[in-house]
C-alpha cells in the first residue's frame, strides 16, 4: 500500500514537471513568467557556488532563528512553571500581541543590527518564538490535573514536577509548535533578508524581481524550500524520539 | 497510622453548602467507608482529608490528622491517593509508573521491591508496556499498587474501582487485601457501591445529601475478610438492608 502510494506520488510530480516544461516552452513569456525545469536546472548546476553559498547563510539565520527562539520559550516556561500566575499574565498579552504582523519588524532589526547575520536571525528568532511558546503553554496548561494532583501528594522539589511531569506531558503541543515555527523562522530571514543583506535567498529573490531573472527566482524558491523541509524533517526524526508513547 | 478527628466541619463553596457540621473520629489502622449518593460532597470530604487541592470553597470546623492540619500532615509524605480514574502517567511503563513514587520521594528505588509489587499485581510480562497498551482493569492494579509502593500510613480511595466490572473487582478487592496485609495504615474508601463498602472496611457511614452524617455502621468481622465477595450480601444483610433503605429515604427526601 505504502509503496503504491509513492509511486503515485512520483507519477503525479513527474507529469507536473512535464507540463510545465511543456507549457514553458510554448511561447517567450511564459519562459519569462515560469521559467522551466531544465532551465532552472542547468542555472542551478552553474550557479553551484553563489547559490549553495546563499542558501547555507539563510539555513543557518533560520536555523539559529528556531534555537533562540525555542530556548527563549523554554525558558520562559520554565519560569512560568515556577511561578504559574506569570503564565495567566503573558498569555493574553502575548496572544494580543500576535495581532501585529511580526514581519514589519524587519526594517527596525535591519537597522537595529545592520545588514549583518544578526539582524536576521533576531527577526528568525522573534517570529519562531510565539507558535513554541504558545503551544508549549497550552501543552502545559492541558496536563491533567489528577496527575498534577497525584505528582502534589508525593511533595517533589520543581526540577523534578519539571523533568518528570510537565516537561514530558506537554511535549506534544510544544512538538506541534516548533513544527509551524520550522517554517516560519525560514519566513523571518528571508524577509529580513528582503530588506537588505549582503548575501541570502532572500536577497536572491529580491534581485531576480529586479532583473527579471526566473531561473534565479525558481531556484531560490525550491531552495528556500528545501531548508524548510530539511528543518521540519530533524524536528520530527527529534519528536520520534521524545514522544515514542504517543504513537 | 494516623488518628483522623473531624469536629464540626462546614465546607461551602459558591454559597452553597456541601458538607454541614461533620464529626468524624477514625481510629489508627482502621478502614472505613463513606458511602452516599452522587454529589453528597463525598469525593470533597475526601480531598479535603488528603489536603491536596487548594482550598476554593469557605470551611469552618476542623480537621486534625495526627494532630495536624491536612496541608501539615501532607508534608510528612505519609499520604496516599488513588483517584477515581488510574491517572497513570502516560509516557511511562508499568514499571516506571511504579517507580514514580519512590523517585518522588527520593526513596532508595529498589529493584526487589517495585519486582514484588509487580508480582502481587499480577503484571510482571507487562512490565515494559505502555498504559494505553493495558485494559481499564490493569491500569487499576497499576495505580493500586502505586499508591501502596511508598507504603503509606493514610490510604484515601476515591471510588477506583466503580469503573470496572464485577470480575475486575472481585479481583481488585483481593489485590488491595493482599496489598494492605503487607503495611499498617489507616484507609479511607468512598464509594457508592455497598457491597464494596460492606467487604473492605470497619465501618461504613453514610453521608446524606445534606451533607451530613446520616448514619454509621459498625460490622464486627475482622479484615480482611477471606470469604468470597458474593457471601457479603448474606453475612451482612442486616447492615446492607440499612444502608439501602437509608439512601433510598435520603434520595426521596432529596426529590421531595
Amino acid at each position: 500500500m505504502k509503496n503504491n502510494n509513492t509511486l503515485h506520488i512520483s507519477i503525479f510530480v513527474l507529469v507536473i514537471l512535464i507540463s510545465w516544461e511543456i507549457i514553458a516552452s510554448t511561447s517567450q513569456t511564459f519562459r519569462l513568467l515560469i521559467s522551466s525545469p531544465t532551465l532552472s536546472c542547468s542555472y542551478f548546476f552553474n550557479n553551484f557556488q553563489n547559490l549553495s553559498e546563499a542558501t547555507v547563510i539563510t539555513g543557518i539565520e533560520a536555523i539559529l532563528g528556531l534555537i533562540f527562539g525555542t530556548f527563549l520559550s523554554i525558558t520562559i516556561m520554565i519560569g512560568c512553571m515556577y511561578f504559574p500566575k506569570y503564565l495567566d499574565f503573558l498569555l493574553p498579552l502575548l496572544s494580543l500581541s500576535q495581532v501585529v504582523p511580526i514581519i514589519v519588524l524587519a526594517p527596525f532589526f535591519v537597522i537595529l543590527f545592520g545588514m549583518g547575520l544578526i539582524s536576521k536571525i533576531a527577526m528568525a528568532t522573534l517570529i519562531s518564538f510565539f507558535p513554541v511558546f504558545l503551544n508549549f503553554a497550552t501543552g502545559f496548561k492541558q496536563i491533567d490535573p489528577s496527575i498534577v494532583m497525584l505528582t502534589n501528594l508525593y511533595k517533589p522539589d520543581m526540577k523534578f514536577k519539571i523533568l518528570h511531569v510537565f516537561f514530558p506531558l506537554s511535549m506534544p503541543s510544544f512538538f506541534a509548535g516548533l513544527k509551524i515555527s520550522a517554517n516560519l523562522s525560514v519566513i523571518g530571514a528571508i524577509v529580513a533578508e528582503f530588506t537588505g543583506a549582503n548575501i541570502g535567498l532572500g536577497k536572491n529573490l529580491y534581485l531576480s524581481a529586479l532583473r527579471l531573472d526566473p531561473e534565479l527566482m525558481v531556484c531560490s524558491l525550491f531552495l528556500s524550500s528545501f531548508i524548510g523541509v530539511f528543518m521540519y524533517y530533524v524536528i520530527v526524526r527529534i519528536e520520534n524520539r521524545f514522544v515514542k508513547w504517543l504513537r | 497510622m494516623p488518628e483522623i478527628n473531624i469536629y464540626n466541619y462546614s465546607y461551602k463553596y459558591a454559597a452553597k453548602p456541601i458538607l454541614n457540621k461533620i464529626d468524624l473520629d477514625i481510629n489508627v489502622n482502621t478502614s472505613v467507608a463513606i458511602v452516599g449518593l452522587s454529589g453528597c460532597g463525598k469525593s470533597t470530604l475526601l480531598k479535603r482529608i488528603s489536603g491536596i487541592e487548594p482550598k476554593l470553597g469557605f470551611e469552618s470546623g476542623n480537621i486534625q490528622i495526627d494532630k495536624m492540619l491536612p496541608e501539615q500532615y501532607l508534608d510528612t509524605k505519609q499520604t496516599s491517593f488513588m483517584f477515581q480514574e488510574p491517572t497513570l502517567l502516560p509516557n511511562l511503563n508499568v514499571k516506571e509508573n511504579l517507580e514514580f513514587p519512590l523517585n518522588a520521594l527520593n526513596l532508595p528505588n529498589n529493584e526487589i521491591s517495585v519486582n514484588h509489587y509487580l508480582d502481587l499485581i499480577g503484571l510482571q510480562d507487562f512490565k515494559y508496556f505502555l498504559p494505553n497498551k493495558l485494559s481499564g482493569g490493569m491500569k487499576t492494579r497499576v495505580a493500586l499498587a502505586r499508591s501502596f509502593i511508598s507504603k503509606p500510613k493514610l490510604l484515601l480511595l476515591d471510588e477506583p474501582f466503580s469503573s470496572l466490572d464485577i470480575g475486575w473487582q472481585i479481583d481488585l478487592y483481593n489485590k488491595l487485601n493482599l496489598l494492605k496485609a503487607e503495611i499498617s495504615s489507616t484507609l479511607i474508601l468512598v464509594t457508592h457501591n455497598i457491597i464494596e463498602a460492606l467487604y473492605l472496611c470497619n465501618t461504613v457511614y453514610v453521608l446524606g445529601k445534606s451533607g451530613e452524617f446520616i448514619q454509621k455502621i459498625q460490622i464486627n468481622q475482622d479484615l480482611p475478610r477471606t470469604y468470597p465477595l458474593k457471601e457479603t450480601a448474606f453475612r451482612s444483610k442486616i447492615e446492607f438492608d440499612l444502608i439501602w433503605q437509608t439512601l433510598e429515604t435520603d434520595k426521596f427526601q432529596y426529590e421531595k
